[in-house]
């Protein structure tokens, strides 16, 4: 091939239109639809004993309010429980709008529905609530204590408890040498996308159809709730995805509350309707993620070789579990990163609080189980008096040990099997990078400028492309274009460029011939969604795989046509030809143009598939037995399991030691996601991943009060870091190609953000030598941590 | 449906009720009250849904709940002593409901189905429109009747009333009677835009409840 896509800094497509102002949002849909306000709780933890919406009648321009009382057939029941699992042995969702009873400040209580959302909000200010409050429970201690329930019919607040081990961890401890035990622990945050939730729907009467627009992370999802829930045939449900302004896990739940309510009220009410998400709604109601307690005991030898690790950790799920028990077990299995381990075992328990429900936020419980590992390997250091580095160096898993079976089942239902890697190769490339070795002469030099430097490293390893599958459909139109199609969505990442990249390199036509469309289920019905990393994986080799299918029936027909071998045959710039014969050769356009048999043309070039054009074999059918008309494909890639990318951060930090400020003075990644489709993009998200474990690390918490009133839920007072705030990492990759995929490829969506808070909490313990066993960590918080620092500078504890 | 609220009214303004005179006056966006009993005993009694018959009125009023609004015609049958049967239809939609008021009058329950336009508002928004209405209806009864307000007139429906189109009748005779109002008041135009009811869906009942009392003598 002359030019290949694959590999190349392509300029995303998708920033033409974004850049100008041009692009679909959600919100641009729908100007003249119904508008939506919700109803929300104020208390966290309430009975509800009526609601009066008598005061909203006088709100000229009032439609309709909505309670659970409205709400028909299944739509009356909780939600679906998206993720069961045997251990989760009281799964609780929520109701589409509340039922009797509350359980977070901002649970959905009643939908109003108005000419506009000025009279919605008015309206919405009316309706009167009249609430019972109850006990709260909030945070995992008050969880724990069970002092009181969330459920009432849920003993303990536990929603499950979960085991898995591998070898025997307690005796492997027992024996060992040394022995260390940690708390540590992480809080809540939220995914906080600059484009909130939204959704528009519309009742076709005429067609019987129902068409949603949904800021979501999986248009088949939420097509499949809405249809089931709203009892519509499938075929009568579109979901169609407009751009979205991010998501980071927070939109791939489905079907939210108003993911059914709005298209239920805009075929109740045979109006367009739609509800876009405010800023504060995104903060009680858009879930969160992160908060865990976790308590460590690590039996090692006097080299620093894990001999055994057991790990006991509680997770704070919210009022409700729709995602099951997905995050924890991600913790659960990803937590031993890349290093051997020969006996380990851990046991979590998902608790119910009167808080937000939480499900996947980039790096889904990976950030916690780096955490949880990289402090515990910073301890034995400690404990050893090594190199931090060399005690890693001495447990990773080497790059002959692959496939590395943990003997533990991942959080797909699958085998936990690293199927490649060279782990080794990443920690010497990041400590070149961030100049590990020379650092003790740069301390120093700081020290004698008063400044306060300290160096940190992260490892981590992240399952990506799991299953079960996703579609790509590819399709030549005889004018030349390449329309391609999957299911799965965008959030913004890019898709529309990589999948046009892949097609164009395996079809042989020139990339700006090429169309992407994603989560439309008009164009692509069966998909997953877009989540754990996995986008280019299953959608890039699916599109692949259909790219192939159309090139090998292209061939077929081109030499037919040419009459010359099949295999003779190349595919370069559009044209099908004879190898070493550029001249003798026939378009893509008009191989479309033969592959689909005509009695009627629509213009020149379409006569020659007519019946009167050429000669044809009078014993063949013009469509013959197995093949279909249409020079297009579909295919799927379905993985037998995960494919594990790695990486590591490194970073150094200056602290303030009068005001507890952490500056970040260089952070460095290395990154394994296999080849690399679009290296710009990549680092992109790379650094978007970063600028988010930053702010994770040093910014960003969910300031609940003993209430259970989420003091920081805006913009002025949640502290998301600005540009300033967040380091331009220094970037390199490795490129091990998984053995699991035909492209070889790797997820990369959610890597930077992992082990943000494990490196900076390393450095910053390095640079003031006070233990940091919880994250976020925020000035005032360092510098009283600071005031309290033994002589030694050792901290508490040991 | 189900709804269920507290009144607080005196004996006169369910005793008004009973004279379409009053209840027109009183219940904004109303076009026509017609008597259908024949001023007669309580023969009819048990009559058939959907019949004219003794105890029944019929009414045609403008329905304005939330964005809902429209025409709405209808009979209003009392069942028991307590209790009538709100049937009717038009623009706002389809209404067969049981009202029925507790014998102390301070609990009025509302029940059965509403389809059409008037079922899509949600019934938190139904009910208490049927509680405003009831309240407002209740209070304009109880009041003396406001000067300068056309008396009840024996003229026939106007166009566009059908359910209306009653034997025109005078006040004080026998045989159906029927209050037109007219609809360019200027106060049931405020009332209007000020006012979101519902219309006949209580104001029947109250009417039949009201009369119910006169008959047992409570006024």
């Amino acid at each position: 091939m002359t030019t290949r896509w694959f590999g190349e800094k392509v300029e995303r497509r998708e920033d033409e239109r974004l850049l100008r102002g041009a692009g679909r949002f959600l919100d641009d849909a729908g100007h003249d639809a119904l508008a939506v306000a919700f109803v929300r709780s104020p208390h966290a933890h309430a009975r509800i004993r009526g609601i009066d919406a008598g005061a909203a009648l006088d709100v000229e321009g009032l439609v309709a309010v909505y309670t659970w009382d409205d709400l028909p057939g299944r739509l009356a029941d909780p939600l679906p429980l998206l993720i069961p699992h045997p251990d989760l042995t009281h799964p609780r969702t929520q109701h589409a709008l509340a039922r009797g009873e509350v359980n977070h400040v901002g649970e959905a209580v009643a939908m109003v529905v108005a000419v506009d959302r000025y009279v919605a909000e008015d309206a919405a200010d009316r309706v009167v609530v009249d609430y019972e409050p109850l006990p709260p429970v909030v945070g995992i201690d008050a969880a724990r204590s069970a002092e009181h329930l969330v459920h009432a019919d849920v003993p303990g607040n536990v929603a499950a408890v979960t085991t898995q081990e591998l070898g025997d961890a307690r005796a492997a401890i027992a024996a060992a040498p040394r022995v260390l035990e940690l708390d540590l622990a992480m809080e809540r945050s939220l995914s906080s996308p600059l484009e909130g939730r939204g959704v528009h729907a519309r009742w076709d009467a005429d067609d019987g159809r129902l068409r949603v627009r949904t800021s979501t992370q999986t248009s088949t999802g939420v097509r499949a709730a809405v249809a089931n829930i709203l009892g519509l045939p499938d075929v009568a449900v579109e979901v169609v995805t407009p751009d979205v302004g991010g998501g980071f896990g927070t939109k791939v739940v489905h079907p939210y509350p108003e993911e059914v309510l709005v298209p239920w009220a805009a075929r109740l009410l045979g109006r367009e309707v739609k509800w876009v998400e405010d800023r504060f709604e995104h903060f009680v109601s858009a879930t969160h993620e992160r908060g865990q307690q976790h308590h460590v005991r690590v039996g090692f030898d006097d080299d620093g070789t894990i001999l055994g690790l057991q790990v006991e950790f509680w997770h704070d799920t919210g009022a409700y579990a729709p995602y099951g028990i997905v995050l924890p077990i991600i913790t659960a299995t990803q937590l031993p990163g890349p290093y051997r381990h020969r006996h380990y075992r851990v046991t979590f328990t998902s608790l119910y609080t009167n808080t937000v429900t939480c499900t996947p936020y980039r790096g889904a419980g990976r950030p916690q189980g780096c955490f949880v590992m990289e402090r515990t390997i910073d301890r034995i250091a400690e404990h050893l008096g090594l190199d931090r580095a060399e005690v890693r160096a001495r447990n990773l898993i080497g790059p002959d040990e692959f496939p590395y079976d943990f003997g533990m089942t991942f959080q797909d239902g699958r085998p936990l099997i690293y199927d490649s890697g060279d782990y080794p190769a990443l920690l010497a490339r990041v400590r070149e990078l961030v100049g590990w070795d020379g650092f003790a002469a740069e301390r120093e030099a700081a020290a004698g400028e008063g400044r306060l430097l300290g160096i940190g490293l992260a490892c981590y390893v992240e399952g990506t492309g799991v299953g079960p599958y996703e579609g790509g459909h590819v399709h030549v139109e005889t004018n030349g274009r390449v329309m391609v199609a999957t299911g799965l969505t965008s959030q913004g990442q890019g898709h529309e460029t990589v999948f046009a990249q892949i097609v164009a390199d395996e079809l042989g036509v020139d990339m700006a011939d090429v169309y992407v469309t994603t989560g439309d289920t008009r164009r692509f019905p069966y998909a997953v969604g877009t989540y754990a990393s996995r986008a280019a994986v299953m959608s890039g080799n699916a599109v692949a795989l259909a790219a192939r299918a159309v090139r090998a029936k292209a061939i077929r027909i081109a030499a037919d046509a040419l009459e010359a071998a099949a295999e003779d045959l190349d595919i370069e710039g559009g044209v099908v030809h004879v190898r070493g014969t550029p001249t003798r050769g026939i378009p893509l356009s008009q191989v479309a143009v033969l592959s689909n048999p005509l009695r009627y043309s629509f213009s020149k070039e379409a006569q020659a598939a007519t019946q009167f054009a050429a000669p044809a074999d009078p014993d063949v059918p013009p469509v013959s037995d197995g093949d279909e008309p249409g020079l297009e494909a579909r295919e799927y890639y379905s993985p037998v399991r995960s494919t594990f990318a790695a990486g590591m951060h490194a970073a150094v930090v200056a602290v303030d030691p009068d005001t507890g400020a952490v500056d970040v003075v260089r952070y460095a990644v290395v990154h394994d996601c296999g080849p690399l489709v679009n290296p710009m993009l990549v680092e992109g998200q790379i650094q978007g991943g970063v600028a988010q474990g930053v702010a994770g690390a040093l910014y960003e918490r969910m300031a609940y009060d003993d209430a259970g009133n989420l003091c920081n839920a805006s913009f002025m007072d949640f502290l998301m870091p600005y540009l300033s705030e967040v380091p331009t990492p220094t970037i390199a990759h490795l490129e091990t190609p998984s053995p699991l995929n035909p492209l070889g490829i790797k997820g990369a969506g959610e890597a930077g953000v992992i082990p943000g808070s494990a490196c900076l909490a390393a450095a910053i313990e390095d640079a003031v030598g006070v233990r940091i066993d919880r994250m976020p960590i925020s000035p005032p918080e360092l510098w009283a941590a600071l005031a309290v620092r033994q002589p030694d500078g050792s901290g508490a504890g040991g | 449906m189900k709804a269920s609220f507290p009144v607080d009214a005196p004996p006169e303004a369910w005793a008004a009720m009973a004279d379409p005179n009053r209840l027109a006056a009183a219940l904004p966006g109303c076009r026509s009250v017609t008597r259908g009993d024949g001023g007669g005993g309580g023969a009819g009694d048990g009559a058939g849904a959907g019949r004219t018959g003794v105890g029944t009125m019929h009414v045609v009023t403008e329905v304005a709940v939330a964005s809902v609004r429209g025409l709405w015609a209808g009979t209003v049958a009392r069942i028991d002593a307590d209790a009538v049967r709100v049937q009717g239809s038009g623009v706002p939609g389809t209404v067969d409901l049981v009202v029925r008021a507790d014998p102390d009058r301070t609990v009025v329950t509302v029940e059965g189905t509403v389809e059409g336009p008037l079922a899509t508002v949600g019934s938190s928004v139904l009910a208490a429109a049927l509680r405003r209405t009831a309240e407002d209806l209740l209070a304009a009864a109880a009041a003396p009747a406001e000067p300068g307000l056309p008396a009840a007139s024996a003229a026939p429906a106007g166009p566009g009333l059908p359910a209306a189109a009653a034997v025109p009748a005078g006040p004080g005779t026998t045989g159906n009677l029927t209050v037109d109002v007219a609809d360019t008041r200027p106060d049931l135009r405020r009332r209007r835009r000020l006012l979101v009811l519902a219309g006949a869906l209580v104001i029947g009942g109250a009417a039949a409840l009201g009369r119910r009392l006169v008959r047992r003598g409570a006024v």
